[in-house]
Parts: C-alpha cells; structure tokens; sequence
C-alpha cells in the first residue's frame, strides 16, 4: 500500500516536472529574446525550422568568433549553425549535440579543437557532467528561470546570426611565431577522451560526419596540441583542419583580425576563415546549396540583414587600423 | 526539606517547588535563579557545587536538587 | 561539494543510504564513518589528517580519564577521590589546550599575529610575526566544540568513554553536522550510531520534505539575496540612508534561511538515515528578549556555551567569591547583576570570538553582552514603569513592541556582523542616518543593485512563507505529524508546490553563482 502510494506520487510528480517542461519551450522563449544568456545556443538550434541544419559547428568562444554561418550562406548556401558556448566543456557539447539531434540531421559535426585542452578539477568535470546529464533528459532545470519572462517587458530577439558573434574591437597580436616545431603531444585528460569518444560515437550513429577544426588563435594553439589532435584523428579516421598552419593562405593579418590580442578573431579575421572554410567544405564535401530553396527563404533575408551589418562592421575594423 | 523549600521559594514565590518536576527541562528556573540557588544552597547546607553538578537531573524537582544534596554530604 | 549542490543530493547521500541499508546492521556505523571521511577528504584534502588526529587524541584522553575515575570508585576513600579529581582535571585541560591550541594556530594566528604586530609596532618594535597562508580543516570550529564537551562530559561523569574509537570517530566526523553543525552531545548520538536501524517510509519522506524545505529557503531566497547584499555591503560602496537598513534586513533573511535552511537539509539527510540531530533554531524572530533570542537561534551553540562555560564560570571560584563579598556588603540587585557578568562575559567572548578571527565578531559578541547586562539592570523599572502605566506583560500590544524592538537589535547586530571589518560596520550605521528617506524603497532604486522586479517578489513571497510555517511551528501546529494529518490530496498538493518551486525559483543555473555555506567558514 505505502510502496504503490510512493509510486504514484513520484509519478505524478515526473507527469507535472513535463509538463512544465512544456510551458518552458526555449524555442518559443528565444524567438521572443527571453534567453540572453549562455543558453542560447540550447534554445536557438531549438527554433530553426526542423532538418534544415546541415552543418553543427561546436566548441568555446572560439567557435562563435571564427565561423560566421551567414557568411558561409552568402557564398555557399551551406545552412551552417554555430552552437558554441563560452568556456563550453566537453560534457556540455556532447548534449548540445544531442538535444541539436533531437530536431536536426546535420551531414556534418564540426568541433573545435580548443575546449579539448580545457580540464578541470576531477569534482568540478564530475559536477558539470551531471548538471549536463540532468538538464538534457529533463530541461525545465536548464530553463527554469523562464519565469522571469512574466515580469519583463516585451522584447525581441535581436540579432544572432546563427551563434555568430560580431565583435569589431582591434587589438593587435604583436607576439610573432608561435607555432614552435616540436614532437611532443599536449596530453588530453581521459575524462574528456571519454566524452570525444562519445560525440564520435553518437555523429557515426546518426550518420553524419565529424570533422576537428582547430581555428587561428596565438594565445592559445600550440603544436603540441596540433600534434595530439593529429593523433586522435588520424587514429580514428577523422578529418583535421588546422587553420593555424595556414595563416598566411587565409591571408590573416595580426594587426588586424584580432579582437583582444591573440586570443580570439574579430569580424574581419572571421571572414578571412568562412571564406577559406567555404572553399574547403565546397571541395570535401558535398552539401547542398539552399539559396534558392522555399524553406529557406528566411535564411536570405537574415544573410541579408548580416551583410548589411557586416559590412559596417568591417568599415569600423578599417576605420580602426587604417587599412 | 523544609529549609530547601523555603530558600526555593526565596528565589522565586510564582513557582510551586513542592510539585513541579520540570523546573529546568521546562525552563521555569531562569540560569540566573539557578546560580542564586547554587549560592543560597551552598552557605545553608554548608556543601561545595562544583560545575560537575550543573544538570537538569540535579535541579529538576525538589526531590533532586535535596538528593543533590544528601548526596554532597550536605547537613540542613 | 556541500548539502546544496547536485553532487550531494544526486550521487553522494544516496549512494550513502544505499550503502547504509544494504550493509548489515552492526557495520552500519561503519558506512557512515567511511561516507564521512570521503565527504571531508572530497571536500578538502589532506586536512582530513587534523581530524584523524584529534578524533585518536580525544579517545585516549578520554580513556584515561575514564580510568583514573574508576580507579578512585575502587578506593573508595574521599583523599583518593581528591587526588584522582586534581589528575582527572590536569588531563581535561591538557586535552582543551592542545586541541584550542590546534585551533587557534589554524584559524586565529594571522588574527593574533596582526594584533601582536600592532603592539609590537606601537612600543616602537620591529614586528615579528609574519602573515601565513593556512587552510582551515572544514569544520574545525564544530569538531573542536564537540570534542571539548566529550571530554568534559567524561571528566564530570556525565558519560562513560567511549572505549570502541569507531564511535567517536563517526561522532566527531558525521557528516550531515561535519560543515554546519548542530553542536551536539556524545549522548546525543551515541545510542543512535550503535543501533544502526532500518531506513523506514516515514523517515525518507519526513526527512525528504524536510530537505527540499531547506532547498527552497537556501536556493530559492538565500541565494538570490546573496547578490544584493554583496552589492550593498561592498567596501567600495557609499549606500546611505534607508539602502543601510536594506542591507541589514536582507543580509539578516539570508544569513536565516541558509542557515535554517541548510539545518533542515541537515538534520532531513541525518532523519532519512534515521538519526535524529538536535534543532538549531525555533522561530528565533519571534523572540521578546535577547535571552529568548539566544535561546531560538543557533540553539547548540547556545546550550554548548552554558554547559561548559556559563555554568562552570558561575560555580567558578571569581563567581564564588563575589557572591560571598555581596551578600555581606550590597543589595542583592547589585550581587546578582555582578554575578551575571562575571557568568556571561566569557561566553559572550567565546560565542563572538568563535565565529572568526576578526575584531568584528569580538564586537557582536559584547555587543549582545552589554545589551543582556543592561536587560537584567533595567528589569525592576521595567516592571515597575509596567505596573504603573497598567500595561500586562502578555498583552498582544506589548509583546509586538518587544518583537519589534528584538528586530531592530538583530538588524543592527547583523549589519555590524556582515561589515568588512568593525570601521566600515561603523561607517554603515552612521550613514543610515543620514538623508534617511523611505522613497528609495519604491522609486525603483532597489532595482538597480543586482535583483529584478521577478526576484524581490519571489524573496518577499518566500519569505511570508517561510513566517506562515514560523507561525504554525510556534502555534504547535505545522509538524510532521501535523501534517499528516491534513487531507492527503491537499498534503500532496503542498509536496508538490514545494518541490517545484525550488525547480522553478531556485538561484541556479546560468547567471547565477554557487553561494558557499555562510557558516561553514567559521
């Protein structure tokens, strides 16, 4: 009797915990600019139209800096989305991209490499994995804080462009070569081999494939990471694109893509990599070009209104640096 | 025992010394009432209180604060 | 990891209970001390040493005091009793030096170090004593308490030693009390470690409600205050007039609910085990005295303080004498008055003293010193100016008077305690004075702090919530076992308020810090 009266309460209980998991759609929320804060990469690939992502681009603030979809859209019609986060860890890829599978068939995954390096204390890694594991099979407690949106005004989403990032600041990285030829391998902890295994897994699964991106950054690229990534790919048969290796093909300029010393790409300096990582993706892979499809109209006018952006924006940078 | 309640009774007139048997557990002797029975009882039952003494079993009724002091070899 | 966080309520404490239930019961006692020295190790090293250290220090004082008691019972004569009693006590105090003097190295020497500096530096001395950077082994000021009243408890007879070291290991190290206390007493416990019962329905789910009770008043208001009062109390800042009173108002309800709070996630773990833990606190705002405050707020502290400080300072030899000299030569209002302040001094000292090394807290302590001593000199005017205006004590009008002059002293005690240091505690309570208006409290200057409209309005909410159990507590009403008795539909409907309201509102995820355990750092 008390066993079947617990049953029935905890049951109720998960029943009421989905149920307001309804109420909290962050794809509804985000389409009205309630979610501002690191979520939104969560709640933005939640409100793209379903099965029109092709390309899942993860990773830290490198990723949102370097890779600019609506470029990439503009020249290719390749219908890219950046789902990165600042600082994102290892655990918190992982289930981005398993939330982003849940309504999307991207051809293909790319990671960037920098958060392969970003470890933790054992108790922290333990702490996130779990919150991680818990937010993803039940999300009211990633978007609880949605009640908020009752007391807030109303707002719009204001612009995202697909997880890119605008940042027009310049500060030059004046530092020179930092791509010392060595043989030695930054090690990559096992809790986050663990976890790339995973993501490895869960692409192979679903049919779509992963390719390892390592994006410009003195500040933080060594080739000691360059050689422990090569290892990993080469070992499982994954592609690796090192752009750090072909800075002066991507025509980037120290002075001038820069936005905080060395640490991550500005507007210009991202440009500088959709363009060349169009090229690349046009050549490797086959991906469709959508410009001219109905789905996608939207995605031509938000291109648009970017490009409009953009090129201010990089009028500002040249302004900025006298180039 | 008279002499006991009497000095009880001196602390305190409202409390009913001869029936209560919660004087501490039920906080009806304030720590300031009971340091001045600890003087009071010292000087008339000629007996030494030490700090190992201080305990609710030893002042919770009438019938234990007098056991107390039998026990300490007290003479009325 | 602390009682808040994921990692304890999703993995630790049940893997606990798991282990718990599924080991026979004569280990069971084991699990738990095993549990708790993961906990400690997990949350902070190597320190785990210090407690190992005084938790073999303690047993074979112990022990040997225990000994030498029974030896003199064989004896049987007053002289051996006599000379066993001065042996006994030179151990007891061995034991209290070396473990305080533990204590003080760790958490008071850069304290006393800058002091000795300053004097050292006013004679016009070089000064000798160099900052060091120590950690202070969680929980330290807890353990130390209870390891002092082991003792004393076995040198008064109280209780016999613990000859089994697994025991008071487990009794010094549990970890429910290890971080935040309750204070307790080896009887407190004793009985209950040994017996090692069954978990039952009852006491997961009281002990379930109990915790997600603390959860809502910790994540939900503490939490979210935190920002708030970091803002207001900021050393930088230059808040005056009624911001002063905001902060002190705001500090006060988030040092109550995390620590009431964090007392239910406590003794709630410790009952879903099945060993009950003494309260810490009852309703302490409804209190009339300062006495009666002390008495509802962080009650262990309190009942620890009197049984080994104020009742042996008040049978102490000073204490003797005085009531001696004042019975022959003053009134008894004088003999009384000097022998409470020779009582409560050292305990007040202690009680501000302990909760760290900063002059501040030695200030909050005489503070709540000088006002309990003015208590008892003005009592016989306040009777009699009571007497003469005609007004009963248990008037409902009186009693919300001394309620509300009770709510101005916390406030007050609490802004100086959460002040960086006793000059800027100073600076605050005088810059309250200045432009006081109460405009700022609904011109939306408070919005501008850190909180939104959403949170003061949850914070207000909760804490009307939190009064209303106050006020059924206090009426008798709101227990367990009360609860039970209501309709269950209606009984299920509060479980599951409860519960998703700490989902919903609690202070977590992204935009918000991880608030540490306040007095975990003391």
């Amino acid at each position: 009797m008390k066993a079947k009266r617990t049953l029935v309460f905890f049951s109720l209980l998960a029943i009421l915990v989905f149920l307001l998991s309804g109420l909290f759609n962050p794809a509804y929320w985000f389409l009205r600019g309630k979610i501002q804060n690191r979520n939104r990469a969560h709640a933005g690939i939640a409100a793209e139209e379903p099965d029109t992502i092709d390309v899942l681009v993860l990773g830290d603030s490198e990723s949102y800096t370097s890779v600019s979809p609506l470029e990439l859209w503009q020249r290719t019609g390749i219908a890219a989305y950046v789902c990165g986060q600042s600082s994102q860890r290892i655990p918190e890829t992982y289930y981005m991209l398993k939330s982003a599978f849940k309504n999307q068939n991207p051809r293909l995954v790319i990671l960037e490499t920098n958060l392969l390096f970003r470890n933790m204390e054992p108790k922290k890694n333990l702490e996130t994995a779990l919150m991680e594991g818990i937010q993803y099979y039940a999300p009211i407690f990633r978007y609880h804080d949605l009640w908020k949106a009752a007391f807030q005004e109303e707002s719009e989403m204001g612009s995202f462009y697909k997880g890119f990032e605008f940042r027009e600041e310049v500060v030059p990285y004046e530092q020179g070569e930092y791509m010392k030829a060595t043989q030695k391998k930054e090690p990559i902890s096992p809790y986050v081999k663990w976890y790339l295994d995973r993501i490895r897994r869960l692409c192979e699964d679903r049919g779509a494939t992963l390719l390892l991106l390592s994006a410009p950054t003195p500040k933080h690229f060594t080739v000691k990471k360059y050689n422990a990534v090569s290892e990993y790919a080469n070992r499982h048969g994954l592609a690796y694109l090192d752009l750090n290796h072909r800075i002066s093909k991507l025509g980037i300029d120290w002075a001038v893509d820069t936005m905080d010393a060395g640490d991550h790409l500005n507007l210009s300096g991202a440009q500088k990599v959709t363009a060349y990582l169009a090229e690349y993706l046009k050549r490797e892979y086959q991906l469709k070009d959508h410009r001219m499809e109905e789905a996608y109209k939207r995605w031509n006018a938000e291109a648009a209104y970017y490009q409009r952006k953009a090129v201010k924006g990089l009028e500002t940078i040249r302004k900025k640096t006298g180039k | 025992m008279d002499t006991l309640l009497e000095i009880l009774r001196g602390i305190d007139c409202d409390i009913d010394f001869e029936n209560e048997k919660g004087l501490i557990t039920d906080r009806l002797l304030d720590s300031f009432g009971l340091i001045m029975l600890v003087g009071e009882l010292e000087t008339h039952f000629d007996i030494r209180i030490e700090a190992s003494e201080m305990m609710p079993e030893n002042f919770d009724s009438a019938e234990d604060i007098y056991r107390m002091i039998l026990r300490l070899g007290g003479n009325s | 990891m602390a009682y808040h966080t994921p990692l304890y309520l999703a993995l630790f404490f049940p893997a606990i209970l798991l282990g718990y239930q599924l080991a026979p019961r004569k280990y069971r006692w084991a699990v738990l001390l095993a549990g708790s020295f993961g906990f400690y190790y997990l949350v902070c090293g190597r320190l785990v040493l210090y407690l190992a250290g005084t938790t073999v220090l303690v047993h074979y004082l112990g022990i040997w005091i225990e000994l030498l008691r029974q030896k003199s019972r064989m004896e049987g004569e007053r002289e051996q009793e006599r000379n066993w009693k001065k042996q006994g006590k030179k151990i007891l105090i061995l034991g209290i030096i070396i473990l305080l003097a533990i204590l003080v190295s760790r958490k008071y020497y850069n304290f006393l170090g800058q002091n000795l500096n300053a004097l050292l530096e006013a004679l016009g001395l070089l000064p000798y004593f160099p900052p060091k950077d120590l950690l202070l082994p969680l929980g330290i000021s807890f353990y130390t308490l209870m390891a002092i009243g082991y003792l004393a408890d076995v040198y008064w007879g109280r209780i016999r030693a613990e000859g089994h070291m697994g025991y008071l290991a487990l009794y010094l190290a549990y970890f429910p009390q290890i971080m935040e206390g309750p204070v307790c007493r080896y009887s407190d416990v004793a009985a209950q470690f040994r017996r090692g019962g069954d978990l039952t329905g009852e006491n997961l789910a009281a002990g379930g409600i109990r915790i997600f009770w603390g959860l809502f008043k910790k994540i939900v208001i503490a939490d979210r205050l935190n920002v708030l009062v970091g803002e207001l109390f900021a050393p930088e800042s230059s808040y005056g007039g009624v911001f002063i009173l905001a902060a002190a108002a705001a500090y006060t309800a988030q040092l109550y609910m995390e620590f009431s709070g964090c007392m239910d996630l406590v003794l709630g773990s410790s009952r879903m085990l099945g060993i009950v833990l003494p309260e810490n606190f009852r309703q302490p705002f409804a209190a009339r005295t300062v006495t009666e405050f002390w008495q509802r707020w962080h009650i262990t502290l309190g009942v620890w303080l009197k049984t080994y400080i104020f009742y042996p300072a008040s049978v102490s030899f000073p204490a003797k004498k005085w009531n001696c000299f004042g019975k022959q030569r003053l009134a008894p209002y004088w003999t009384r008055l000097g022998t409470a302040a020779i009582a409560l001094f050292p305990v007040w000292l202690v009680n501000g003293l302990w909760h760290g090394p900063r002059w501040s807290y030695i200030f909050y302590g005489m503070y709540y010193f000088v006002l309990i001593i003015l208590g008892i000199a003005i009592e016989p005017m306040r009777l009699k100016l009571l007497k003469a205006l005609g007004l009963k004590e248990d008037a409902w009008y009186y009693r919300c008077m001394q309620r509300c002059k009770m709510w101005v002293i916390i406030l007050t005690g609490e802004l100086f305690f959460r002040a960086e240091g006793l000059a800027q505690g100073l600076k605050m309570y005088v810059r309250m004075f200045e432009n006081f208006e109460f405009s700022p409290l609904w011109d939306g200057s408070l919005l501008n702090l850190g909180l939104g409209k959403g949170d003061f309005c949850i914070v207000f909410l909760g804490c009307l919530a939190v009064a209303a159990v106050g006020h059924g507590r206090e009426r008798g009403i709101l227990s367990y076992a009360g609860l039970q008795r209501l309709w269950q539909p209606f009984r299920w409907a509060l479980y599951y308020g409860l519960i998703l309201s700490v989902i919903l509102f609690g202070a977590y995820g992204e935009g918000y810090q991880i608030v540490d355990l306040i007095y975990a750092g003391f």
